[in-house]
């Protein structure tokens, strides 16, 4: 099992590493030489053409230049942004935390919403809460974030006035009034998935012999779904997750962008727009490490949450 | 006399399936006393299963029961459900055919086996593992401790088996519903099985129900016989003397269809047509189509089959056994 | 993201739509919607009244009259004739992205199935990489490398989708390469070429059409959600995701029209297509979730 830790570790170091690369070569990949698509045709001074080579080691070897690269990025120094003129780590860091905050948000409201409303519909099937919630998710489905934050935007932003439409607030308080409607409208379409894989799965799972027996020794039905039927359903809700986690990262661009929140993603639009490379490079190393991390975990979880794979290939 | 453990009468079960009610079980009585083994003998779809579910409290929501169940004195069928719920907890044990499938695949056997002491009866983690080796040492297991934190699908069927009954006894119960405990096992596992269970009988004096389409093997093991066809008792005997002299012509037809080990090899004698359920019983006695001394009256006939030690739910036993009745007293039939 | 090689009995990407049963009047509404929007998007010039980039800005954001049955935009634009000629871009832009990622996937998972060994890890190990990257994120970094346009997200997201298909194909290769038929072929000195191409393939087609319909779905809501962000369709082109970012300027001033009626017309295509895909995937493979 821990061969299995291990190997997943090792994989993930790998593909963390080959990705980087991808980003690092990018400079080069795109059309041009490396200084003149940074520098994107704008007129600069001889200080920042000198600067932007000191940055990039374009005099060096290429793969000096990587490796240099690299060692800045796991220093915590992704280099100086063109635009802005100050170190692009620190313009990443005052931005993170929102879209931490929003990708959180929407996280729990699909886990507690999505399973949760998949677990009443199977134990209560065929009855009304079942239909509703089949209905409900089928809509929540066909809605993903751009159309979400548009049509929540008009119905509780701009008719009802329950939330702000746009920026992300500050303090506690505030932040969470204001990350509401974005949050509501990224977890939307996963709630719909989530909540039917999950009921699903639990439909599947309460016809399972081993429910029987949890009731033939007297546990109460909420004891027999919590332990046997609920925490096996466990298996297949966990295969979606990455696909659910992409599209949140995904999603978090789209979102921040359609409500003005000043996260990473409206950031990683911004750099785009302005041509602002090293930001770009950044913001995708950092989305990219978090995709790969969170279904490294995953992976690693669900040896727990199912034991079986351990003898097939994991030893 | 006291009153026995079990005491089963009149039970009559109907399911509903598409919206309507369909009858599995009808005038089922049975009785099961402490240090008792009874056997309960049928093919699929006769009923057997659904009798230990009826008297767990197992059935399906929406299943409709009348008759009586009486569990040490008390009426299971006037309690409520969630009183019931309550005596599955350490008085009624249920032990299930396919241990493989009735043991959750993805949580320890330490966990299987302690769940019902830690949750229910709130036994202390410590004192629930000591527990949970003894048991697994009494049904014959080696190594406990490492079992405990094995996975089901490290252990063979058989060890499986024993640590489901190790599971029903860890509770202490004293009625104990096994429903095929040896079916998807070995012919040799399955008589260590046997001799865990009647060690058990004698030991804790538990009574047992146990439930099997194999005649032979019920008649090794078990003190009383019932046999069941579409969803009624048809014959109840002690064991011995169904084995030695079956009354009932579904019980005679089934002792012949065993092959023979000795003797000219010859065909094998099967009954004509295939076993039915209760709801697709015709009207008369239930057995009548495949039954090789039907007649005009067993159409007519209102099944129906006195509570008794020895009965026989058969209109015209008297008339094809008349030896075997007169000698056996207190035997009512037709 | 779990590896390739440990992979084999993973799912295909789920379906979008959580699965409705699937009603054959459902099916028909479906098919009728998906035919009419496909007519929509070739027929754009015969049916749009107006030209979609005609500008007016005499009678901008006004209401539905008899020119304009749906209203003008902010540039005074009418936004039936966009919506109709939207159609093309939105589906323009998945077909080909479907397409080219169905080939190339196949192509890759074949050659990985069957080849197995070295060959199957190298590629296992490019398409673990390829997995890392979600679809629109490596649009974004495509459009940030290559401009603006639908050229580059629809090249990053035939990237993106690739490696699911691929890694279906290989699974679905390495089941069949195992099937006794096989053994038989190649006693027969049948070359891995003609096995491929006559055997194997057609029996693993079912798998491949089916996570193609289903990626369909995906797709069609990235490269609308990249065009929302104003990275793929640029104006003055009408379509859908991008009138559904004009149309949010106006949504705050009491006219939201314009975002309505865009994310309605892609909405509609989105249910339409999943349900059709999901019908199309239990009809191919015989399954039932």
């Amino acid at each position: 099992m821990i061969r299995y830790v291990l190997r997943r570790l090792l994989a993930l170091a790998a593909v963390l590493l080959a990705a980087s690369f991808l980003i690092f070569a990018a400079v080069y990949i795109a059309p041009g030489s490396p200084e003149s698509f940074l520098l994107q045709g704008k007129t600069v001074s001889p200080a920042t053409v000198h600067a932007i080579r000191e940055q990039y080691h374009l005099n060096d070897p290429f793969l000096v230049q990587y490796q240099k690269w690299l060692e800045g990025v796991l220093r915590g120094d992704f280099g100086r942004s063109i635009v802005f003129r100050q170190s692009v780590a620190g313009l990443v860091w005052s931005r993170v935390s929102v879209t931490a905050a929003l990708t959180l948000y929407a996280a729990l409201l699909i886990l507690i919403g999505g399973v949760g409303i998949g677990a009443l519909a199977a134990v209560r099937r065929g009855a009304v809460a079942d239909k509703g919630v089949l209905i409900g998710t089928s809509a929540a489905a066909a809605m993903p974030s751009f159309v979400a934050a548009i049509v929540l935007a008009i119905v509780f932003a701009v008719h009802l006035g329950w939330f702000p439409v746009f920026g992300s607030g500050s303090g506690v308080g505030g932040t969470v009034w204001h990350l509401t409607l974005p949050a509501f409208a990224l977890a939307l379409s996963w709630v719909g998935l989530v909540g039917r894989v999950t009921r699903s799965a639990m439909l599947d799972e309460l016809r399972r012999e081993y429910v029987e027996t949890g009731r033939s020794r007297g546990f109460q039905e909420r004891v027999v779904i919590r332990r046997h039927v609920l925490r096996n359903a466990l298996i297949p809700i966990s295969t979606i997750s990455g696909i659910v986690v992409a599209g949140l990262i995904s999603g978090a661009v789209v979102v921040e962008s359609a409500f003005a929140l000043n996260g990473l993603g409206s950031l990683l639009l911004q750099s785009v727009t302005t041509k602002d490379f090293p930001v770009i490079q950044a913001i995708s190393l950092i989305l990219v490490a978090v995709f790969v991390i969170a279904n490294t975990v995953v992976d690693v979880l669900y040896v727990f949450i199912d034991p079986r794979v351990r003898i097939g290939g994991a030893r | 006399m006291s009153a026995p453990l079990l005491d089963v009468r009149s039970l009559a079960v109907e399911l509903p399936v598409r919206r309507e009610l369909r009858p599995v079980l009808a005038d089922v009585s049975i009785a099961v006393d402490a240090g008792e083994m009874v056997g309960l003998v049928g093919e699929s779809g006769s009923g057997k299963s659904m009798t230990a579910r009826a008297i767990a409290g197992l059935l399906p929501p929406g299943a409709r029961v009348s008759g009586e169940i009486g569990f040490d004195g008390r009426s299971l069928t006037e309690l409520d459900r969630d009183a019931v719920r309550r005596l599955r907890v350490s008085d009624i044990a249920m032990v299930f055919q396919d241990p493989r499938a009735h043991i959750n695949p993805v949580r320890r056997i330490g966990d299987y086996l302690c769940e019902s002491l830690r949750i229910n009866l709130h036994v202390g983690r410590r004192d629930a593992t000591e527990l949970a080796c003894d048991l697994l040492q009494r049904v014959g297991l080696p190594d406990p401790t490492r079992r405990l934190s094995q996975y089901p699908y490290e252990l063979s069927g058989g060890m499986l088996q024993r640590v489901m009954i190790a599971a029903a006894l860890a509770v202490k119960p004293r009625l104990l519903l096994a429903d095929e405990p040896t079916t998807a096992l070995d012919v040799t596992v399955q008589a260590e099985i046997l001799a865990i269970l009647d060690q058990m009988r004698r030991e804790d004096g538990l009574g047992m129900l146990f439930i099997t389409h194999d005649l032979e093997l019920a008649a090794a093991v078990c003190d009383r016989i019932c046999v069941m066809y579409a969803g009624r008792i048809v014959e109840e005997q002690p064991a011995a003397r169904l084995y030695a002299r079956p009354r009932h012509p579904y019980t005679q037809a089934l002792m012949q269809s065993r092959p023979q080990l000795e003797g000219p090899a010859h065909d094998l004698h099967a009954i004509p047509g295939v076993p039915i359920s209760a709801y697709e019983a015709p009207p008369g006695c239930p057995f009548r189509p495949r039954c090789p001394y039907a007649q005009e009256v067993c159409e007519r006939w209102e099944p129906h089959i006195e509570p008794g030690p020895t009965r026989v739910a058969c209109v015209r036993v008297d008339e094809l056994d008349p030896a075997a009745s007169a000698s056996i007293p207190g035997l009512t039939g037709g | 993201m779990t590896s390739s090689t440990e992979a084999t009995l993973a799912p295909v990407k789920p379906r979008w739509m959580p699965r409705i049963p699937v009603l054959p009047w459902l099916v028909w509404v479906s098919i009728t919607i998906v035919a009419g929007l496909v007519l929509m998007a070739l027929l754009a010039p015969v049916l749009a009244p107006h030209d979609p980039q005609a500008i007016d800005l005499s009678a901008p954001l006004a209401g539905p009259s008899a020119a304009h049955p749906l209203g003008t935009d902010e540039a005074g634009r009418d936004l039936l004739s966009r919506l109709i000629w939207g159609a093309r871009s939105s589906l323009i832009g998945p077909l080909a992205v479907v397409l080219a990622s169905t080939v190339v996937g196949l192509a890759v998972g074949v050659l990985a199935g069957w080849a197995g060994g070295a060959v199957d890890t190298v590629t296992s190990g490019i398409l673990d990489l390829m997995f890392a990257f979600p679809g629109v994120l490596l649009a974004i970094l495509a459009a940030s490398m290559f401009g603006v346009g639908l050229r580059a997200p629809i090249i990053a997201l035939s990237l993106a989708y690739l490696p699911w298909i691929a890694r279906s194909v290989r699974g679905a290769t390495l089941v069949e390469k195992e099937r006794p038929y096989m053994a038989a072929l190649r006693v027969q000195g049948t070359s891995s070429f003609t096995m491929c191409r006559r055997h194997l393939i057609p029996n693993i087609a079912p798998i491949l059409i089916a996570q193609s319909a289903i990626n369909f779905g995906y797709v069609l809501v990235d490269l609308a959600a990249i065009s929302f962000l104003g990275l793929g369709v640029q104006a003055p082109q009408a379509d859908w995701g991008l009138m559904v970012s004009e149309g949010q300027n106006t949504i705050a001033t009491g006219a939201p029209e314009q975002a309505l009626a865009a994310s309605f017309m892609f909405v509609v295509a989105v249910v339409s297509f999943n349900i059709l895909a999901d019908w199309l995937s239990d009809r191919v493979t015989g399954e039932d979730e």
